[in-house]
């Protein structure tokens, strides 16, 4: 994956003078795989990420309509990965960085440039929402965004799931809570237009792979557990992953010892089980991000059809 | 055990596993995963997994690829473990 900037210089001039030309998309590039440039979400995870990627933004829409009073249309253009810190360089300088930490899964933040920070700060305060010039927040800008950030976690939480923080509002930095520099993100390109304004504006979102992959907690579907979905949603469930590796010879285990090797004759795709009491619920290939293990659905258990599905004790297996 | 006794049980074969990771997931979680989503495990990717034969622990050690096949590399072995899988085999 190369370092291609999602912002073309014709955008980020154009971001500089508040005068994007209006429907100047950027397309979305594919995304090649390469081993020297790991991608922190698979290919096979690559649309489920996008969309949650797509509900963060449409709380972000949310959000600052509620907070502007006002239209403020946001969409997402373009979903691609790419190390923070390069990040951090397609946006005109100086970058106003409004983060959100969330825990030791990495966080969120806001990438804008001063001339759609300014106009935003003023529709916050009520004001017109005019061009600005490029510069750093003053003190109480960065107050007014600090506000802001604690509202955007709320609304995180409530509404995508996500339990982040609010930082403090940066200027062409990028906290180590959201990301180290070279840490791999998904980036979503934004384009936001309010009334007054007229024309696009494009800012960066940078978010943390392990919110768009973990959804654990928040948002079970609703019908899949019934009317009792509320209370039982959170009940934690103890899950054992398996591989089922075939049979061993007393011969193969007496020889056992450190370093040595026991070839199983399972091919190195097969799927792991996920088991529940005993029961087979899933089943999904292993995959390794860089610093976590995540299995790949590929098999889920039926309603009523599979209730067979038991892993039935093999001969000289212990109940 | 005398020398013949002992050469045909070593032919004897188990069920073996290799137990990945034990996590404790919320319902809702689970029963919404579908096809093509993914289920992040807490565990390190270069973590320690057990071999497990007829139920019984009996090795810790790491999962190798070894021409296109899964296969298991031995850190520590289990002894008791080995001893509880050949009394399973008497019982």
């Amino acid at each position: 994956m190369g370092h291609e900037p999602l912002l073309r210089p014709e955008e980020v001039s154009g971001v500089l003078s508040s005068d994007d030309p209006p429907g100047a998309a950027v397309e979305a590039q594919p995304q090649p795989y390469s081993l020297r440039e790991p991608l922190a979400i698979p290919p096979a995870s690559q649309e489920r990420a996008q969309a949650k990627l797509e509900r963060i933004v449409e709380a972000l829409g949310s959000l600052l309509r509620s907070t502007a009073g006002r239209e403020v249309e946001v969409t997402l253009d373009a979903m691609q990965q790419m190390r923070a810190g390069a990040a951090l360089d397609t946006v005109a300088s100086p970058v106003w960085v409004l983060p959100l930490a969330a825990g030791s899964a990495g966080g969120l933040a806001l990438l804008l440039p001063a001339a759609l920070a300014l106009p935003l700060v003023d529709l916050w305060l009520g004001g017109p929402g005019g061009k600005a010039e490029p510069r750093p927040p003053t003190a109480v800008e960065s107050r007014v965004l600090e506000r802001w950030l604690a509202s955007w976690a709320e609304t995180l939480r409530r509404r995508v799931g996500i339990e982040a923080q609010a930082t403090s509002v940066l200027v062409g930095e990028i906290p180590r809570s959201v990301a180290a520099s070279d840490e791999p993100l998904a980036v979503g390109l934004l384009r936001l237009r309010w009334s007054e304004q007229g024309g696009d504006r494009s800012a960066l979102l940078l978010v943390a792979p392990a919110l768009l992959l973990d959804e654990a907690g928040p948002l079970p579907r609703p019908d899949a557990l019934g009317p009792l979905a509320e209370p039982l949603a959170g009940v934690p469930v103890a899950v054992r992953v398996v591989l089922r590796a075939g049979r061993v010879s007393v011969a193969d285990l007496l020889e056992l010892e450190p370093e040595k090797i026991l070839r199983f004759d399972v091919a190195e795709d097969a799927p792991f089980e996920v088991r529940v009491e005993g029961e087979v619920c899933l089943r999904g290939r292993l995959e390794r991000a860089p610093d976590k293990t995540v299995l790949s659905v590929v098999w889920r258990r039926g309603a009523a059809k599979n209730a067979g599905a038991r892993v039935k004790p093999e001969e000289g297996e212990r109940p | 055990m005398s020398e013949g006794k002992k050469d045909a049980f070593l032919d004897i074969e188990f069920p073996a596993e290799v137990w990945l990771a034990e996590e404790r997931v919320p319902l809702g979680r689970l029963v919404s995963l579908q096809p093509g989503e993914v289920l992040e495990l807490g565990k390190d990717p270069d973590g320690p997994v057990q071999l497990v034969v007829s139920g019984v622990p009996v090795a810790t050690g790491e999962l190798v690829i070894v021409d296109g096949h899964f296969g298991f590399r031995v850190k520590t072995t289990t002894t008791q473990g080995l001893a509880r899988a050949e009394e399973a085999r008497h019982s």
